[in-house]
């Protein structure tokens, strides 16, 4: 099993005492599966997405990603993980505004040291950089960049892709193309992918469907 | 490896934003170059003082000399030699070599101490001193290049041997050369005491009567006296440094909100945030590294070009000899690049620690970094009550040079600190004042502005009241000391005969002359425990008139003329706590009233005054060479030429009023010139840290400024309006600067003044200063704040519309 989360919970301290935003989740994905996160705004969606990709730390249950058991890492030993395994796309500001595209695409494979550059130059033609390599990020559209921004977490062949709501800024022409992409190229990775989205179209489209109310998996 | 990408990811913001790294850079290198090259300037003189003294050992070794302040004949020497005393003669005297002074020391090879000897025959930059040509006829001269030069001039003198262990204007010589060159024949200025004396040899009252034990100084009194002037420096370097740390705060903590992007990116992508610290220290120390030594080579240009008049200053002011000229020294340069290392390292340890705290998930856009929150300000605030607090109690409470100094310190770090709050209710009332809309916005927005100008702000504060404090001090320094000399130089002209005989056929000469030939006799000796003078002084109109009495009993001169009171200067009267009314012990069995007390700047000893007939009474031996000569003024040129073709005086001893008070004209020009480099540096230091704020939050501020030109202003009206607003801040920076160098000035007139030198001077202001001084602060804003608000008149409108569109 490439994920494998059980009855995670977690609250968040505010002025009103504390608020449980997850409470119990459970959740299994295995390599190579495609697998669509949905629910309500403030359901918990990118809380559960930052807990799998050990950004933030969970107050119960348990998170196993490739084997490895988050709630037993220390912070370096997730950076470690982030590094090697994991791949996260948000919603916007993915990029290093003082790197040029191509750098970017580049950087995250570096990391990892595995940089493979047929691979970096493959992704760009496909997803249609190739002409903007040199490039600042703020010279870019908004679906360039999530482009970008993909390029670069496929760049590094992650085992787990996780990304929330990656063209909920753009228009449906624009994240149909994105996506269309991103899919085709998670499928020949042969990664897992976790997408948060509010698009029921674009969820019918995954292997599996996952849908969050109040806190839990509905 | 991991470290090596994130330090390049890091590093590539700089590539995009020249500008800030050039600010970053400029402002650590400016920071470090007035504190490295005050350094500098400080350390060259202290080497200096340091071989002055160091020619004679009079570190540590205790001499005999004359209680009476006179020389010895050689018989004493050889007298204290057969009872036991191992000592060693030492000649030392003046000479003219042209229009310079220079300092003779004679001593004797076979008995001078050993280190001493070592000395001499180091062998320094030129070559060995040959001991057995040093012992035959007719000797060798030690002296530096430049005192050499000065002396190539003057006939017969033995072989000389340039070395750099001499300090300029000093020559070391036998005593033998000595006594030819000083004229001197068979005498000795004191008796170096050896290490290892007899235990059975006789006591001193014995062997030597008319000697005194005289012990080692730790400090030679010329580093004492000129150690204010160097605190001043340092102050003002330390002042300068911590306005530049402003700057390199300022942008160091913007790169960090402007990378708070890059900082979440790198952290999902497995970056640990130690990794990540660890990449922005080396980073950091890089930067340090590369403006250090930049700054460590300007400081030295600094240096170099403020010594000369530095030097001139010390002169003129201590008669301490200085170095003109800056030599390289390797400590200076390493502590230059730590005091870089370090500064960075306080500027950037906020930033620092709040990476290393960053929560992965925390906003990824740059937050108005500009808004310290509401609770930040009050704290700021109580912080500054407590300073000033502080202040109020070790004014009331202290004592000592460091307590001055501290008042100095939390008095400009509270009124700092003040100031955003401060700002912040001024511009809250004229918020509630405006009536249109438009003043309403501009008030409101400058409000908001205040957190992200505040440190500029601070550091112009700084630099402003710094500028007015140390120009009041200079300027009252001045003032008074004219006053005092036009006072104290009663006479028109100034004499010194060469021996008695001379002297007594000068009084004759100038008797018929003359309007009065007054008598300037004294003797060195111990007062209140500190070696001091004591003076006779004839019973004259000229001291009645003039004499600069700052506190006096009635008849003090009645009563002085007939020996039954003193007058003591103010540097005694401090020390010792003494007052008008008050007795005063000379010796045993010398007691008097005093009657006045007199200001005595220019000099730290203490001074007591008495009736001539008292002084050769009690010192019937002292020495009656010096004369004050009064005449109308207008014929003062005339006479001088007179005397000196009848008794053969050189300048040195015969000199006129008016020279002397040229001289110290000018010496002050040079201080002058000397704090005005220095204040104009940390002003325009100040200059550029507004220049860079407004310049950052020129770019920051778009998205409170679109909506205003959305509804209807053009850029060009905006564009003023933020002009407007900077002068309006820098005015009322300036407004509060003036209290706060008026304070300054106070503190270093009436505190640091009274600690250091023992007198106290009265404070003058200089209104015409100020306005001059706050036009230039008006017109550093305005240039400072030009280049941003012509930016802004000519933004492309599609910058303004992006902001409403979500994008980047
Ligand atoms: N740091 C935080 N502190 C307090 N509450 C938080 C924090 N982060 C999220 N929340 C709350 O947790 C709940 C879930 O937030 P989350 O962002 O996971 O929702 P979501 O499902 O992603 O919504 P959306 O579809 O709008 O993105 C919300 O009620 C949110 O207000
Ligand atoms: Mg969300």
């Amino acid at each position: 099993m490439l994920l494998n989360a059980s009855n995670v919970e977690k609250s968040f301290e505010t002025q009103d005492g504390p608020l449980p935003v997850l409470r119990g989740v459970d959740l299994q994905l295995r390599a190579g599966r495609k697998m669509a996160l949905t629910g309500e705004s403030g359901s918990g969606k990118s809380t559960l997405l930052h807990l799998i990709g050990g950004l933030d730390h969970f107050d119960a249950g348990s998170i196993e990603i490739d084997g490895e058991s988050l709630g037993d890492l220390s912070d370096q030993e997730r950076a470690q993980l982030r590094r090697d395994k994991i791949g996260v796309v948000f919603q916007q500001f993915n990029l290093i505004p003082s790197l040029n595209v191509i750098d970017n695409l580049r950087f995250h494979a570096r990391l990892a040291g595995r940089e493979d550059r047929v691979w970096v130059d493959n992704l760009a033609t496909r997803l249609g950089l190739a002409d903007m390599l040199r490039r600042y990020p703020e010279q870019l559209s908004g679906g360039q960049q999530q482009r970008v921004a993909i390029g670069r977490t496929l760049a590094a062949r992650p085992k787990l892709v996780l990304a929330d709501e990656p063209t909920g800024n753009l228009d449906e022409e624009t994240s149909d193309t994105v996506i269309d992409l991103m899919l085709q190229l998670v499928e020949e990775s042969g990664a897992g992918l976790l997408l948060v989205t509010h698009s029921m179209r674009l969820a019918k489209r995954m292997d599996e469907h996952l849908h969050l109310r109040a806190g839990r998996v509905a | 490896m991991t470290i090596r990408i994130a330090l390049l990811a890091l590093l590539s913001h700089w590539r995009k934003k020249p500008g800030q790294l050039l600010t970053l850079i400029i402002g650590l290198s400016l920071a470090t170059a007035l504190w490295s090259g005050v350094q500098a300037i400080n350390a060259e003189a202290r080497a200096s003082y340091a071989r002055a003294s160091a020619i004679l050992g009079e570190n540590n070794l205790a001499s005999l000399v004359p209680v009476d302040g006179s020389t010895l004949p050689l018989a004493t020497f050889i007298r204290l030699q057969k009872s036991g005393w191992r000592t060693s003669p030492v000649l030392e005297g003046r000479m003219r070599a042209g229009s310079r002074s220079i300092r003779v020391i004679g001593i004797e090879p076979l008995t001078a101490p050993a280190g001493l000897a070592g000395r001499a025959m180091e062998a320094g930059n030129g070559p060995a001193l040959n001991l057995s040509a040093f012992l035959t006829r007719p000797g060798q001269i030690r002296a530096s290049q430049k005192t050499a030069d000065l002396l190539t001039d003057l006939p017969d003198l033995p072989p000389m041997i340039v070395s750099e262990q001499m300090s300029d204007g000093a020559l070391l010589t036998d005593i033998g050369v000595a006594e030819r060159l000083l004229k001197k024949s068979g005498r000795i200025s004191r008796l170096l005491v050896l290490p290892g004396q007899r235990v059975d040899r006789l006591p001193l009252s014995e062997a030597g009567p008319g000697l005194k034990l005289v012990e080692p100084q730790t400090e030679s009194d010329v580093s004492k006296l000129t150690d204010s002037f160097h605190l001043n420096l340092t102050a003002f370097g330390l002042l300068s440094f911590v306005v530049g740390l402003f700057i390199v705060h300022g942008t160091v903590g913007l790169a960090f909100e402007q990378r708070r992007g890059m900082f979440r990116t790198l952290r999902t992508m497995g970056l640990s945030a130690r990794h990540l610290t660890v990449a922005m220290v080396i980073e950091l120390l890089g930067f340090a590294l590369l403006a250090g030594s930049i700054g460590v080579t300007l400081g030295y240009v600094i240096a170099a070009s403020l010594l000369p008049g530095v030097a001139a200053t010390l002169r003129g002011l201590y008669g301490a000899e200085v170095a003109g000229a800056l030599t390289f020294r390797f400590e200076w340069w390493a502590a230059g690049l730590v005091i870089a290392l370090l500064g960075t390292a306080i500027a950037a340890a906020g930033s620092l620690l709040r990476l290393w705290r960053l929560p992965i998930l925390a906003s990824a856009q740059p937050r108005a970094w500009a808004m310290i929150s509401g609770s930040a300000m009050k704290l700021q605030a109580i912080a500054a009550l407590v300073l000033l607090l502080l202040m109020a109690m070790l004014i009331g409470f202290g004592s000592g040079l460091v307590v001055s100094f501290a008042v100095l310190g939390s008095m400009l770090l509270g009124a700092s600190l003040a100031l955003p709050g401060l700002f912040s209710m001024v511009l809250w009332l004229g918020q509630r004042m405006a009536r249109t809309p438009l003043a309403q916005w501009f008030w409101a927005d400058t409000r908001q502005q205040m957190p992200g100008l505040s440190l500029a702000l601070m550091a112009l504060l700084l630099a402003l009241s710094a500028n007015i404090g140390v120009s009041t001090m200079v300027g009252s320094f001045r003032t008074t000391f004219t006053a005092w000399l036009d006072q104290r130089l009663a006479s028109e002209i100034y004499v010194t005969a060469r021996d008695e005989k001379q002297a007594e056929r000068l009084r004759a000469w100038l008797e018929t002359r003359s309007d009065a030939v007054l008598p300037i006799w004294s003797v060195k000796l111990d007062l209140a425990g500190q070696p001091g003078q004591l003076f006779g002084i004839a019973d004259h109109a000229t001291y009645r008139e003039k004499w600069p009495l700052i506190e006096k009993q009635s008849g003090v001169w009645d009563d002085v003329a007939g020996g039954a009171a003193v007058l003591v200067n103010e540097q005694l009267s401090i020390r010792e706590q003494v007052r008008t009314g008050d007795l005063l012990t000379l010796a045993p069995g010398r007691s008097l009233r005093i009657a006045g007390i007199y200001s005595d700047y220019g000099n730290p000893a203490p001074q007591v005054m008495v009736s001539l007939a008292l002084l050769t009474k009690w010192y019937p031996e002292v020495s009656r060479l010096r004369y004050g000569v009064r005449i109308e003024p207008a014929k003062a040129p005339a006479l001088i030429s007179e005397i000196r073709e009848e008794f053969q005086l050189d300048e040195r001893s015969l000199v006129e009023q008016a020279t002397i008070k040229a001289f110290s004209v000018r010496v002050f020009e040079q201080t002058f010139a000397v704090t005005d480099a220095l204040n104009v540096l940390t002003l325009a230091i100040a200059g550029f840290a507004i220049f860079t704020s407004l310049l950052t939050l020129a770019t920051m501020r778009l998205p409170q400024l679109a909506p205003v030109w959305a509804m209807g202003l053009t850029r060009r009206k905006i564009a003023v309006m933020e002009l407007l607003r900077a002068l309006l801040l820098a005015v009322l920076t300036a407004l509060v600067a003036l209290p706060v160098g008026l304070a300054l000035a106070w503190a270093l007139l009436a505190l640091v003044n009274v600690e250091a030198f023992g007198w106290r001077l009265p404070m003058n202001l200089f209104p015409a200063d100020w306005f001059r001084l706050g036009l230039f602060a008006l017109l550093a804003t305005l240039l400072a704040a030009a280049i941003p608000a012509w930016r802004l008149s000519r933004i492309a409108p599609a910058e303004l519309v992006k902001v409403f569109t979500n994008e980047r």
